[in-house]
């Protein structure tokens, strides 16, 4: 009965194993239709790996503008000390002139008064009494005012109302002093009353008309709010000239705004004033982290032999034993948000696979040896004690493991939020990974030999493969250079780790590093 | 496997040019019709065996066709281009088996094995009466599972290990499914040779 079974076997074998038998034409027309619909799904496949690099390329032009535009900022940045030696030389400027100008008005009010020497001596005595009070409050006041600023007060038509206020007060205090029997009440009614009347007269046709807002609705200016006005405004004209260099820095553009010509606030609203960007002390640094990660390491599979149902298999028989990355990144700080990362990591995963029966095949090199699939690529295997098999033997493999070692240099864009002791970041980037070592490693068993081999020789791995990463992270100051990191990281690879077998691997993994940063 | 066997290998895909797969991958409609006018009626044959009908032979040529444009960026010149050819073929025909509902196959008297009668003919005489087309049929008529197990280990050589993997049934099923395959195929074959020597008498 064997001899017949057997004879069956080889019967079909031999009849229908060459047999070949054509297909109806409509067959060939079904296939170019499905190809012309899979043509179109295949472009936009095409399109799909392109959007992802341009992602990339987007992702590293920004990091790039960003870089380039806070150099930039720096640069700009730069004039600020000329800018405070030239406040430094108008300050001394202001001085001489304010020391001039006193002299001046002092030996105007002198003249004035040795003129009606003989007919009012005791006037004489109560204008110098008055000129010495004005002097020392103008005195007072240009100590508390920047220099400018006390310039263009005392040079700008409309300060002079405050001066001339200040003035009425004092004629009128003075003048009070000798009428004592006026209440207090009617004192200010006439304080008041005065500085209207001397405020009416006073103030510039120029400035009312280039400047409505200073008239009230009743057609006389608002004293009170003057001071404000000016006090605010005056502010921005330094701002003028921080912007406009040496042009408000010369004694010329001084003249021009007291005098009228040049009026300041017009002036600010020409030149769109950008306040000088407030740099941080805090110049470019360096720092250094050293961590630890413990991962969590899984595959994504892509099928490379779409004959082979195999292929699906791998996803569920593969098992991660134990991934780690460990290493030290170099931060550079570009402004108080912005940075760049790179360094050095050692990232190292372990899976197990599962047991199976190996058949003898020819390796690459014309060999015989058994065969071991896995997702990295194909490994063969010799035992000692069954050196010489025929191809189709078998063999089993207990608890095969593959480890693979990838040394990887990152660089990647991280942007920071400062809070007190704590640092939270954000960083993506890309690593270069460098295969460091791949080894297969199994225990063969046949009857009662048995034997743990091991081979670092995996056909189809590659050396080198690429791999984003993003995540965030989170710093927390110790002392004064040091601190504790803790980064969530997701590592993804961008190309698969091998370019054979039965499919393309591409190796993920979430990382938990911790580790402690120095600042150099 | 010897030296000659993978001359023969190398010959072979050393004639399918690579120009011509290269075209095939570029999408040239001529290139791919070639190709298909090349390999097709030995991958209809084999796709015969692994279906009930032609018309289901027919789907699994062309999803089979398909998958081989699709995947020729993947070939790497490496080994037998038919046998990789074949393979996409063989692993499409699985799919398919997957996809539809299994049914136990209910075969009687199968474990009647010792009744059945003893074949005296030779396997020449057998082919000479019966003929591909007819022994092509009885392999058809297998329930679904038999035929595949039957297929598999036949022809593609796996072990019944590597078809209980593929088909998703248990090692020891394998094997008994592919016992009483080569029962009823020989019952089968019994049968038709009977009805040979009728016609063969009458006529």
């Amino acid at each position: 009965m064997d001899k017949n079974v057997h004879d069956i076997e080889d019967l079909f074998r031999k009849t229908l194993e060459q047999n070949e038998e054509n297909p109806p034409q409509r067959a060939w027309d079904r296939i170019e239709k499905k190809l012309d619909k899979d043509k179109v799904v295949s472009i936009k496949k095409k399109y799909d790996s392109l959007k992802k690099v341009a992602l990339l390329l987007l992702f590293l032009l920004a990091g790039l503008s960003i870089y380039v535009w806070k150099s930039q900022n720096r640069n700009t940045a730069k004039p600020d000390k000329d800018i405070s030696e030239i406040n430094k030389d108008v300050k001394l400027k202001n001085e001489r002139l304010k020391e001039e100008s006193e002299t001046t008005t002092l030996q105007k009010s002198i003249d004035s008064l040795a003129i009606n020497k003989t007919s009012n001596p005791g006037q004489i005595a109560k204008e110098s009494h008055r000129i010495n009070d004005r002097t020392t409050f103008k005195n007072e006041n240009a100590r508390q005012t920047k220099p400018v600023n006390s310039l263009i007060l005392k040079r700008l038509p409309n300060t002079s109302i405050n001066q001339n206020k200040l003035e009425v007060k004092k004629t009128v205090e003075s003048d009070l002093s000798e009428v004592s029997k006026f209440s207090s009440q009617k004192k200010d009614e006439l304080i008041k009353r005065k500085s209207n009347e001397i405020v009416e007269t006073t103030i510039p046709n120029r400035i009312e008309s280039r400047h409505p807002a200073f008239i009230s609705p009743g057609g006389i200016q608002n004293v009170y709010s003057l001071p404000a006005i000016a006090t605010s405004n005056l502010k921005d004209v330094r701002e003028v000239k921080s912007n406009t260099g040496d042009l408000l820095a010369t004694k010329e553009t001084f003249h021009n705004i007291a005098s009228g010509k040049i009026d300041p606030l017009i002036q600010i609203e020409k030149t769109k004033v950008r306040k000088p960007s407030v740099k941080s002390t805090k110049q470019p640094h360096f720092a250094i982290t050293g961590f630890y990660s413990p991962d969590i390491a899984f595959y994504h599979f892509e099928d490379n032999d779409p004959g082979n149902s195999n292929n699906t298999n791998f996803e569920n028989s593969e098992t991660e034993s134990y991934s780690s990355t460990l290493g030290a990144l170099v931060d550079y700080t570009i402004s108080n948000h912005w940075g760049l990362q790179s360094g050095i990591t050692l990232a190292t995963s372990n899976f197990n696979l599962e047991s199976e029966t190996l058949y003898a095949q020819q390796d690459n090199l014309g060999g015989i040896k058994y065969k071991l699939s896995t997702p990295l690529g194909d490994a063969y295997v010799l035992p000692s004690f069954s050196s010489n098999p025929s191809i189709g033997d078998s063999i089993f493999s207990k608890s095969p493991t593959h480890t693979l070692q990838y040394l990887g240099i990152p660089l990647a864009v991280r942007y920071n939020f400062n809070q007190g002791k704590f640092s939270l970041n954000a960083l993506g980037g890309i690593t270069a990974n460098f295969l460091t070592r791949g080894r297969i490693s199994t225990e063969l068993k046949s009857g009662a030999d048995n034997e743990i081999e091991t081979t670092d020789k995996i056909h189809g791995l590659k050396t080198f493969y690429l791999s984003g990463l993003a995540g965030v992270g989170l710093d927390y100051n110790i002392y004064k250079k040091f601190s504790l990191t803790f980064s969530p990281t997701f590592r993804f690879a961008l190309n698969s780790i091998n370019n054979d077998g039965s499919v393309l691997s591409y190796p993920n993994s979430f990382g938990f590093a911790f580790g402690i940063k120095m600042k150099l | 496997m010897d030296n000659t066997t993978i001359n023969i290998n190398r010959t072979e895909f050393l004639g399918q040019t690579k120009e011509s797969i290269q075209a095939c991958i570029d999408g040239d409609r001529y290139s791919q019709s070639k190709l298909y006018e090349q390999f097709a009626p030995k991958m209809f044959a084999v796709c015969m065996r692994y279906s009930k009908s032609r018309e289901e032979a027919e789907d699994i040529l062309q999803d089979g066709f398909v998958q081989v444009f699709k995947s020729l960026h993947t070939f790497r010149f490496a080994g037998s281009f038919e046998g990789w050819i074949r393979r996409i073929m063989v692993f499409v025909a699985i799919a398919n088996y997957r996809t539809k509902p299994k049914m136990h196959a209910v075969v009687n008297n199968v474990e009647n094995f010792s009744g059945l009668e003893v074949i005296d003919n030779t396997n020449e005489d057998v082919i000479s009466m019966l003929g591909k087309k007819e022994l092509l049929n009885i392999v058809q008529a297998l329930p679904p599972t038999y035929r595949m197990v039957f297929n598999l280990y036949v022809f593609e050589g796996l072990k019944h290990r590597e078809i209980a993997k593929e088909l998703g049934i248990t090692e020891g099923t394998s094997k008994s499914n592919f016992f009483d395959a080569k029962v009823i195929l020989r019952k089968a074959i019994i049968n038709s040779m009977k009805i040979a020597k009728q016609s063969s008498s009458n006529g």
